[in-house]
């Protein structure tokens, strides 16, 4: 398979690399400096505008299997996009970071052609209105188009699952704690498994389910959220969130931009303030807040709001981050789920590239593991006992969704053609088990 | 709304209350008269300021909605422990507390049709409270004590009447201080000059009291008339209009002496006063001789501007041309910063030059235009609470007249009186004329008109907010 990817930054930097492995990659990059950089990596480098037909022609991508738009240009995606379909490449997947061209997260089958849109900063936006509702909640992914929900939560000291048992959880129906990963290590939940604090656990269960297991997870009352930063991130969170009964106040130290959002937020209230002034998250009583979520530009900033309403009380601490490198300095010093655009467009794209074969992949932890969604093609599998599937070594299954429900599976379950696993394995492994299932 | 901040505030100024009670507590002693009205008044205040106390708040955060809570509610509370000397001495609770939200409100407006029999303790309080209020109870409190300065700004603001521009001094509580010693220097000043003039001390302490306050309660019933003194007269004119400056100027007065004749509110003040005064002259001239037409013009001019309402003639008996002009005048009101009720000089002030700057963007629509104080730029959120405060006082304005016609008064009594309380000036016209009191008034007019004056006092802003529930039950 044929990759073509246009632009080399950290979103095509990342995705060059670990494609590599497994596909064929050129690289379409117009900075001289970072096409060098690329060139180390084990694709071709074609050194030029990607918005122009002779440049994309040297980087073939008339037979390029999917070609992927993701340079710093909104404009020069779009139009490279076009222009690629017209060649013959036979998926296009465009990043346009400007909400103005796309309204919605993710866009498939976009009218003027391309397969998929990505904007990253909506897509952020959703994943930080998903996680404000559970306590302890990190990550939040999708399966079967929604039908399926994967919650990775982090077990706090004062969580009232710490140190209980699995079999004592009761577990709502239709949910599974699919794997726990301690010290980065994966470790499959048994019921005498004890949960400990620190540990990132994955749950699995139907998108209704999932809201019950906010009861087991404890003090489950989210009422107030405050949103730092109006902007692209912070106006489409509120925007989500004010349709539910929290108590929102956004600030944003720009007037206008204040004013502008009063016209769509009704239950919102809008803040005029400069967000790290102190006596303003005191007079604002940020230290009563359930979340906090940071959504200015600066990284910075994020870290210090974030670390400023954590120390004055609120329960838990949302921040974007735009350097993916620092997603985990930041959940180091007390940020609770840091989320990085590019980390999301890049897990978007992962998830899309795979739309042909595997249904979605998700990344666990701090990116070790992945989760991956198959369907059992193999007729031969059907009616096989779990126990007697041979899987590569650290890979694992964690879930059975057959219809509507969601499944324990144990080494007696059987799997029938037609269900899709959830399967935990590693990013160099994936390729292996999905073979196993076509 | 941390409420019980709020609670454990108003406690505290109860208890400082009692400590204000001790003067005419003292004046009764002196005068030989009974003590009790205060001792009573004393007892339920300390009782419910205990009481407040006790509430130990959970966190000392205190924005401006507390600040507003504590001022509106501090002065409701202060009025209803206030009136208790009234009611102990007999007169009707509805009437006690009216009488006393017209003191401390520095209206002037009284249910006393007689005045002279009352004890002279309970006179020397009506006055006191008169004074009390002019300055601000709850300035008085910051200036005094530290614990209520610590959180100063907040209360000061909810306090302050008109148009705030820029600080007499730094810290809040020296801004409290120097505008009480100015306070005390004039009400000194007046004191002794009316003593040396030949009135009773008595006499000359609760008019020095009512005059500075610009409140209008006299220790007799015709008022200023009963002393029947050009010269007396003139004294108060001068304190009248001392009492309507701007504070703020008296103390530039020995700083920087420039300011008080740029400052384009004392020149307008000024000026309307002399406008009116020379209308008056001229249209009063039917009833008197030249100086006679004067001296009551000048006189009721400066009484109604500054929002005082003593009277030294029934001008309810005036033609309908002058009275127009005087009601005129209750609207107007003195300067911001002064003791003075009514809608301010400066808003007014303001408020023409802002529209002015209207009908020309609609001439000249690319032209740039903005509204300047003197040499200061006003911004646009300050011209938009001045418009909100002018059309929120209209409909204030004219929805308890409706409510006053509707019981059953003439067109003239309502909105007379109604202008004379939300104005904090006192006499009206009609039924509640100069030469009358407000005791006819029904109960449930009488204590419309007292939130009336309580809007009108605490420049509705502060008292209206009290009354949004949000603020109140939301509890994040």
């Amino acid at each position: 398979m044929l990759i073509v990817i246009a632009g080399a930054g950290e979103v095509g930097y990342n995705l060059a690399k670990d494609l590599s492995h497994n596909y064929e990659v050129i690289v379409i990059e117009s900075d001289v400096r970072k096409a060098d950089e690329v060139s180390n990596l084990n694709v071709e480098v074609v050194q030029g505008n990607a918005a122009t037909l002779d440049v994309l022609k040297k980087a073939r991508v008339d037979e390029a299997d999917i070609f992927l738009a993701v340079t710093g240009h909104d404009e020069v995606n779009l139009l490279a996009g076009l222009a690629a379909k017209k060649l013959g490449a036979k998926k296009t997947i465009v990043r346009v970071g400007n909400p103005e061209y796309v309204n919605k997260p993710i866009m498939k089958d976009h009218p003027m052609g391309y397969d998929l849109v990505i904007c990253p900063q909506l897509a952020l936006a959703s994943a930080m209105a998903n996680l404000v509702t559970i306590p302890g909640a990190v990550d939040f992914v999708s399966f079967s188009g929604g039908k399926i929900d994967m919650i990775e939560i982090v077990i706090s000291p004062n969580s009232p699952v710490a140190g209980k048992r699995v079999a004592e959880l009761n577990l709502p129906e239709n949910i599974i704690l699919m794997a726990v990963y301690r010290n980065g290590d994966l470790i499959v939940p048994r019921g005498d498994t004890e949960l400990l604090e620190g540990d990132r656990i994955a749950v699995v269960g139907t998108f209704e389910s999932i809201a019950k297991i906010k009861e087991v997870f404890g003090d489950p009352v989210v009422r107030n959220v405050v949103i730092f930063g109006g902007g692209v991130v912070g106006s489409y969170v509120a925007r989500i969130l004010d349709k539910s009964n929290l108590n929102i106040k956004l600030i944003d130290s720009n007037p206008e931009v204040c004013e502008n959002l009063c016209r769509f937020l009704k239950r919102t209230r809008v803040i005029i303030g400069d967000a790290t002034d102190l006596d303003l998250l005191v007079e604002e009583e940020v230290g009563k807040s359930d979340v906090v979520i940071a959504t200015t530009e600066n990284d910075g900033k994020n870290l210090l709001i974030s670390l400023l309403s954590k120390n004055l009380g609120a329960k838990k601490a949302i921040a974007k981050v735009d350097k993916g490198s620092y997603v985990n300095l930041f959940e180091k010093v007390g940020v609770d789920a840091a989320l990085s655009p590019r980390r999301i467009t890049y897990a978007e794209v992962l998830k899309q590239l795979r739309f042909m074969h595997v249904e979605t992949l998700a990344e666990v932890g701090m990116g070790e593991a992945a989760v991956l969604e198959v369907e059992v093609k193999n007729e031969k599998l059907s009616g096989i006992k779990i126990k007697d599937i041979e899987l590569p070594k650290k890979s694992i299954i964690g879930g059975i969704l057959r219809g509507d429900e969601c499944l324990i599976p144990r080494g007696e379950t059987e799997i029938r053609a037609g269900d899709r696993l959830l399967v935990f394995t590693t990013w160099d492994q994936i390729e292996e088990v999905e073979s196993i299932f076509e | 709304m941390n409420s019980k901040l709020v609670l454990n505030f108003l406690g505290r100024i109860l208890l400082y209350f009692t400590l204000i009670l001790l003067l005419p507590l003292l004046v009764a002693i002196y005068y030989g008269e009974s003590p009790n009205p205060f001792i009573i008044a004393q007892l339920v205040s300390i009782i419910f300021g205990t009481l407040f106390m006790a509430l130990k708040p959970e966190s000392d955060l205190l924005r401006y909605k507390e600040g507003l809570a504590i001022v509106g509610l501090g002065w409701l509370f202060v009025s209803l422990i206030g009136s208790i000397p009234f009611v102990v001495i007999g007169v009707h609770p509805v009437d006690a507390f009216f009488e006393t939200m017209s003191g401390f409100t520095t209206t002037g407006a009284t249910i006393f049709d007689v005045v002279e029999t009352l004890p002279k303790s309970i006179l020397f309080w009506r006055s006191l409270t008169q004074w009390l209020g002019g300055m601000g109870i709850i300035v008085l409190f910051v200036a005094i004590f530290p614990a209520m300065a610590k959180k100063g700004e907040a209360l000061f603001q909810a306090e302050y009447p008109g148009v705030t521009l820029g600080k007499l001094k730094p810290r809040v509580e020296d801004t409290a201080i120097v505008l009480y010693i100015i306070y005390v220097f004039y009400t000194l000043l007046e004191a002794g000059i009316l003593y040396a003039l030949g009135l009773p001390a008595f006499d000359a302490i609760t008019h020095a009291f009512t005059t500075l306050s610009t409140g209008g309660f006299s220790t007799h019933t015709s008022s200023i008339a009963y002393f029947n003194n050009p010269l007396i007269e003139g004294v108060i004119v001068f304190f009248m209009v001392i009492g309507g400056t701007n504070f703020a100027l008296h103390y530039y007065l020995f700083k920087e002496r420039k300011r008080i004749y740029k400052d384009p509110e004392f020149k307008t003040y000024i000026s309307v006063i002399a406008i009116a005064t020379l209308i008056l002259t001229i249209v009063n001239l039917e009833k008197f001789d030249i100086f006679n037409s004067f001296r009551y013009s000048i006189f009721q001019t400066v009484a109604l501007i500054t929002t005082t309402g003593y009277t030294t003639y029934d001008f309810d008996t005036w033609s309908d041309g002058a009275k127009a002009v005087l009601l005129l005048l209750m609207f107007i009101g003195g300067s911001s910063g002064s003791t003075a009720g009514g809608i301010k000089v400066i808003r007014l002030y303001l408020l023409i030059r802002y529209s002015i700057l209207q009908i020309l963007k609609v001439a000249e629509p690319r032209t740039a235009r903005i509204v300047k104080y003197g040499e200061d730029v006003i911004k646009k959120d300050v011209l938009d609470e001045v418009a909100a405060f002018f059309i929120l006082y209209i409909i204030i304005f004219a929805v308890s007249s409706v409510l006053i016609a509707l019981s059953g008064f003439d067109m003239v009594t309502s909105a007379s009186a109604v202008a004379a309380t939300i104005g904090n000036v006192g006499p009206a016209m009609g039924l509640a004329g100069a030469a009358e009191s407000y005791a006819a008034f029904p109960y449930h007019v009488k204590i419309i008109l007292a939130i009336d004056m309580w809007i009108g006092r605490l420049e509705i802003f502060t008292v209206l907010a009290l009354f949004i529930p949000y603020f109140w039950i939301k509890r994040w």
